[in-house]
């Protein structure tokens, strides 16, 4: 392998939430030099692995390392975002990158954040399809292609969690209202032509916190990864759930 | 559980949409603030024609006058605000294009009525 030159090394100057929970001590800021190839536009996940490097005891998830796993969420130069999907070129401001964990939830360790809230309000909206009819689960159930199209949208969610971390309304009530991740699934599934619950689903997201708490500040349409509006997804169920009250 | 959570809202990014929206509270605070004062200085105003010549003569000052146009600029910015809202309950404007240009329209509807309340109000 070719030495680089060192003109063709530029340096970034990382900055990194850590927290200790073995430590008595408040979450800080600790800062690395990070020498990066001036010609080459690295990931931010390729920055925290250069990082790693230097301090082996930095902890974060990552996987797949191509957008499709959804563990690497971070709160990047502060907007949330997939580390390994999310370029240098447009994370940094004048070569300084801050990354902090996901807003709202509790730290484990450093960029590490304990998901559970979010996965239970997932698990509220009931993620799966639900048949009254007799199905013969060796076969599939036919939809038509514009039934099909109705789900665009709505099922490449890879729950990284990004949506509803940026979300002040699921800051505030993390446990009441469901967030843009769950409610963009519920509507998943109330879209399906394939499903006969949504009457059920519905009934479920009528109250004033699960569903009404959005107010359309769109910080998930703006943070989506995967590109996806949560907003509107969410539009969607309250027009349904104010003609089902009229 | 005692774990830190990070939120500091001074370093989380904002969309504009965003902003629009935490303007739309915070203008909504300072109507509910003012609208007393404000209701006491009208009724006060309309009780005899000394009172309503003090008040008049409480638009000469800075203060009064930067407070009363801050209070004008709120009602106005919350009710076009609000609209942006309304639409968007009727399923419009729900991209995050849409979102920016609309809330875009907030702001500089609010600052065209703001220069426009100050020129003719000074």
């Amino acid at each position: 392998m070719n030495a680089i030159a060192a003109s063709e090394i530029k340096t970034l100057r990382l900055s990194i939430y850590r927290y200790d929970p073995l430590k008595q001590e408040k979450p800080y800021m600790q800062d690395f030099d990070i020498d990066i190839p001036a010609e080459k536009d690295l990931m931010v996940l390729d920055v925290l692995m250069l990082a790693k490097e230097q301090d082996p005891s930095i902890s974060f998830r990552r996987s797949c390392r191509e957008g499709v796993c959804g563990s690497d969420g971070l709160n990047i130069n502060g907007k949330n975002g997939l580390g390994c999907i999310t370029p240098l070129s447009d994370a940094i401001k004048s070569n300084k990158l801050s990354i902090r964990p996901l807003p709202g939830l509790p730290v484990i360790k450093d960029l590490i954040v304990d998901m559970k809230q979010f996965v239970d309000q997932y698990k509220k909206v009931k993620p799966y399809l639900i048949t009254d009819k007799k199905v013969d689960t060796r076969e599939a159930i036919p939809q038509t292609i514009e039934e099909r199209e109705k789900l665009d949208g709505l099922y490449e969610c890879i729950m990284c969690g990004c949506c509803s971390t940026a979300c002040p309304s699921f800051w505030w009530n993390p446990d009441k209202f469901l967030g843009p991740a769950a409610l963009l699934q519920a509507y998943r599934f109330i879209a399906d032509s394939r499903d006969t619950a949504t009457e059920e689903r519905l009934e479920q997201l009528e109250d004033a916190f699960s569903v009404f708490r959005c107010h359309g500040i769109m910080n998930c349409v703006s943070v989506c990864p995967k590109g996806l509006n949560p907003t509107k997804a969410i539009g969607e169920i309250k027009k349904m759930l104010v003609k089902r009250a009229l | 559980m005692n774990s830190p959570r990070y939120l500091n809202l001074f370093k989380i990014a904002l969309p504009l949409p965003g902003v629009s929206s935490i303007l739309h509270r915070i203008s909504a605070i300072a109507i509910f603030v003012l609208s007393l004062p404000m209701m006491g200085i009208l009724v006060f105003s309309l009780s005899s024609e000394a009172n309503y010549q003090f008040i008049n003569s409480l638009f000469e000052n800075f203060l009064f006058k930067s407070l009363f146009s801050l209070f004008i600029t709120a009602i106005f910015y919350h009710f076009v605000s609000g609209l942006r809202h309304l639409v968007m309950d009727f399923g419009y404007w729900e991209t995050l294009k849409a979102g920016r240009m609309s809330a875009l329209a907030t702001f500089i509807s609010t600052g065209l009525f703001f220069f426009s309340f100050l020129y003719l109000a000074w």
